[in-house]
């Protein structure tokens, strides 16, 4: 499991503007051994194979 | 900011002896969720370098998201070289799939499909034109925003194909 800060960048707003948005520190790459990324406001958490996933939502 | 790999750099959009196919690009095959805040979250971005596709060229771009089925707004978005070209708003939804073309009339104008539309289908907005040169790098950045902290909002994945002729 890999915990990536979010820091908080510019994007586009869909108005012309930006827009502050969250996103990882460090880039997250796409590789097989990544199940999936949860983003909670504070971290970008990264969950392997091996790792204790959190409950899913219904 | 999350990277997805090309799977062909050519960017060719594949084909074989002047049959010519949709090749896949590149795109993000792990899910990745945003939940507990209200501020927007980047959820993927992949870049199409400059001069992938000409004209009447374009590259589509196909996503699936899933939502906490509850009254709370969740709005995804997808953006393409700046401009948004998908966003649909909604609450009592359990998921969303796109499929977004956008399509080169000339190296520096394209036509897509109503910005609030899912890609296919009809639609009370018009159809988008946008103004991206494509012989320079252009970016798509899909957000996730919520409107209740407690609900979640997930890509499942994106997939991005180069379409040329």
């Amino acid at each position: 499991m890999k915990v990536i800060p979010a820091v908080i960048i510019k994007v586009p707003d869909g108005n012309g503007g930006l827009m502050d948005a969250l996103s990882p520190a460090t880039p997250i790459e796409d590789v097989v051994d990544r199940l999936f990324s949860v983003c909670d406001g504070t971290n970008y958490t990264v969950y392997e194979p091996g790792d204790t996933l959190p409950a899913q939502p219904e | 900011m999350l990277r997805a790999v090309a799977s062909s750099p050519q960017g060719n959009g594949g084909g074989i002896a002047g049959l010519k196919s949709v090749g896949a690009f590149g795109g993000q095959t792990a899910a990745q969720t945003v939940t507990g805040t209200t501020t927007p979250a980047v959820l993927g971005t992949f870049t199409v370098p400059g001069k992938t596709t000409g004209i009447g060229g374009g590259i589509r771009i196909t996503a699936q998201f899933s939502y906490t089925n509850s009254a709370g707004i969740k709005t995804p978005r997808i953006t393409f070289g700046g401009t948004q070209i998908f966003t649909i708003s909604g609450g009592a939804q359990a998921s969303c799939s796109v499929i977004k073309t956008v399509r080169n009339r000339t190296l520096t104008s394209q036509i897509a499909d109503s910005n609030g539309g899912a890609g296919t289908g009809t639609s009370s907005g018009g159809s988008a034109t946008l103004a991206l040169d494509t012989t320079v790098d252009q970016t798509i950045i899909i957000t996730g925003t919520l409107n209740t902290i407690t609900d979640s909002l997930t890509l499942e994945y994106f997939l991005v194909e180069v379409i040329n002729l």
